[in-house]
């Protein structure tokens, strides 16, 4: 593993100025979301009877999953179809995808009515194989526990034989120096195994969660509601991966004063084309075979939202990234990928709340300020963790320090 | 007769999807004939009385204010009675209940990620709070949005037990096995 010998700590003070913003907010979420923990849903939220579900089931579960897509693509990118020269990417993605789910649970256990009681579905008394969500439940478990293996190798790398605790924790330094040592011996030997499990399971429940909806035809829109969603879920995980890992290589090596993977993300961008071309192909196959075409008219905000999605996260950054012009600019390759994140992003979200009409509700589902604040501060801690985590740990491949 | 009882949405109305297939052999139904049905409120009060929902007074059942909105089940009221506008201007008011139709094929059940719902051999689908994690998924999911669980709603469905007949007047409301029911309602139907 010389080829990412490179890879080292971020040197740089935690706390700039937008650190501090990014802070703020999250210190204002985190409030939130201990409130919401203490005083129940329905004080907190707008949820409601005819409309159970909100943005922490869109944004912070379903968004999460799929954003999280650029740790299983890359890894299958270099360890399953060989292409080592991108080794430097796999530790950033893997840690997007490791605090990505992280962070889907914790968003999860919010929207949980009864979070304390999230272990039920692991007792095999309680199991229910009908059941799509079980299916989802069960792989983002799994999958989160291969990404901290997976994990594993660099806090081994980084600290084995150098664990020294202060103080009254000295007592447990040799132990965890152990613990180290044995990872560092075994470890290499599944690790194939680990890698692998990772991409299956990612493609499972990536899909499965476009099953969810499937079950609820009433009361979807017929512009969305196709039985293909899963397929269309797994197609847009796979076209998000690599732009995500370009949106967010590059404005982490901003935001590090490091240099930028430019060489790197021109490569992805020509492969981006191919995943994404599919995944529009196969939504405009769709439509047409079901007909569907003629539901954009009139347009109304539901149908506006569909065409952005459609146009906005779809063609558009797919005719950019076609561009050889827009591959060689840093601003173009960022642009385009920010257009395919946020396009899946909205995509996730119009299937779990914009085309969804029960058919009784009477009021309209708006998140309250709170949802939003958790949501914001879910985010906002998440980067601040991926910055420690990128100053503790060798991440990001960088020159001898000092430069 | 056919055409108000699937109206009405109970056992035996064949809603689509709710109720295709079979049912189980044992399977007891409800059935409900709403051009009878003059809103008395009395099957609210009966639900009301035997399922583990907040107790109200016998007396607000008499309000016939509360048709004024339209009203869906909820963890406070597992059934509930609506007014629907005449037919023709000037005809005679209709009204229906509505509530959970313990489907044949319950697509509650099948969403549930804990088995928290369940299909009955005697044709109830129950819900087992302890097991329920709070995920309503099962709400978004089922024909009727069946009252919601977690910390929005408790709603606790204890077997099932049909006292709305007991209430009931006119004997609209009758109790029996299923395959007897339909077997005189299919009787009924050709009339
Ligand atoms: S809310 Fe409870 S009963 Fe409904 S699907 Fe989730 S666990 Fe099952
Ligand atoms: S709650 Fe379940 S059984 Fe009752 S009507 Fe809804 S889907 Fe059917």
């Amino acid at each position: 593993m010389s080829s990412h010998a490179a890879a080292r700590p971020v040197r740089r003070p935690f706390f700039s100025r937008g650190t501090m913003v990014v802070a703020t907010v999250a210190a204002i979420g985190i409030a939130t979301y201990l409130a919401r923990m203490v005083l129940g849903l329905e004080k907190v939220t707008n949820l409601s009877n005819p409309y159970p579900w909100g943005i922490w089931i869109s944004i912070d579960v379903a968004t999460g999953v799929a954003l999280a897509a650029g740790g299983f693509t890359s890894s299958a990118l270099v360890y399953i179809f060989g292409h080592e020269k991108y080794h430097p990417l796999i530790r950033p993605a893997l840690v997007t995808a490791m605090l990505g789910y992280t962070f889907v649970v914790i968003g999860l256990l919010a929207d949980l009515g009864r979070y304390y009681d999230v272990w039920h579905p692991m007792l095999p008394s309680m199991w229910q194989g009908n059941s799509v969500l079980f299916e989802v439940g069960m792989c983002v478990m799994v999958y989160l526990g291969v990404l901290y293996v997976e994990f594993v190798p660099i806090a081994v790398e980084r600290f084995r034989g150098k664990v020294a605790l202060p103080g009254a924790l000295s007592a447990l330094n040799r132990l965890l120096e152990g613990v180290l040592r044995l990872a560092d011996v075994t470890l290499h030997r599944f690790l194939g195994l680990f890698i692998v499990a990772g991409v299956v399971l990612s493609c499972l429940h990536q899909s499965s969660l476009g099953t969810l909806m499937l079950i609820a035809p009433t009361k979807m829109h017929p512009l969305w509601y196709t039985p293909v969603m899963p397929a269309f879920f797994l197609m847009s995980a796979i076209s998000v991966g690599f732009p995500m890992i370009i949106f967010e290589g590059t404005l982490a090596t901003r935001s590090f004063g490091l240099q930028s993977e430019l060489r790197l993300f021109a490569g992805l961008a020509r492969i981006i084309p191919f995943f994404l071309g599919i995944y529009g192909m196969a939504r405009v196959v769709d439509l047409t075979l079901r007909q569907a075409w003629h539901l954009l008219w009139p347009l109304t905000p539901v149908t506006l939202s569909f065409a952005t999605e459609l146009v906005g996260g779809i063609f558009l950054p797919l005719l950019l990234f076609l561009l050889p012009r827009v591959r060689k600019s840093p601003t173009g390759l960022f642009v385009a990928a920010t257009l395919v994140v946020l396009g899946v992003a909205l995509n996730r979200v119009n299937v779990f709340l914009v085309a969804y009409t029960p058919p009784f509700a009477d009021q309209t589902d708006f998140p309250s300020v709170f949802e939003v604040l958790v949501t914001a501060g879910l985010i906002s801690t998440l980067v601040l963790v991926y910055r420690g985590i990128a100053m503790v740990f060798p991440i990001f491949e960088q020159p001898e320090h000092g430069s | 007769m056919k055409l108000a009882a699937s109206a009405s949405g109970t056992v035996l109305a064949s809603t689509a999807g709710a109720s295709e297939g079979p049912p189980p052999a044992a399977a007891q139904g409800v059935l409900v004939d709403v051009t009878f049905c003059v809103g008395c409120r009395k099957c609210e009060l009966g639900c009301n009385q035997v399922n583990d929902v907040p107790k109200r007074d016998r007396l607000s059942f008499e309000d016939k204010s509360v048709f004024k909105v339209h009203r869906r089940p909820d963890a406070t009221a597992l059934t509930t009675v609506n007014q629907l506008p005449p037919r023709e201007p000037g005809g005679p008011a209709l009204f229906t209940k509505v509530q959970c139709m313990h489907c044949v094929k319950p697509a509650c059940a099948s969403a549930c990620i804990v088995g928290a719902l369940a299909k009955q051999p005697e044709g109830a689908v129950t819900y087992d709070a302890w097991k329920c994690i709070g995920c309503r998924y099962c709400m978004g999911r089922g024909p009727r949005s069946r009252p919601p669980r977690g910390t929005i709603q408790h709603a606790v469905f204890k077997g099932f037990v049909p006292p709305i007949a007991l209430y009931s007047l006119l004997g609209l409301i009758m109790w029996s096995g299923r395959r007897e029911r339909r077997d005189q309602e299919g009787e009924a139907g050709h009339e």
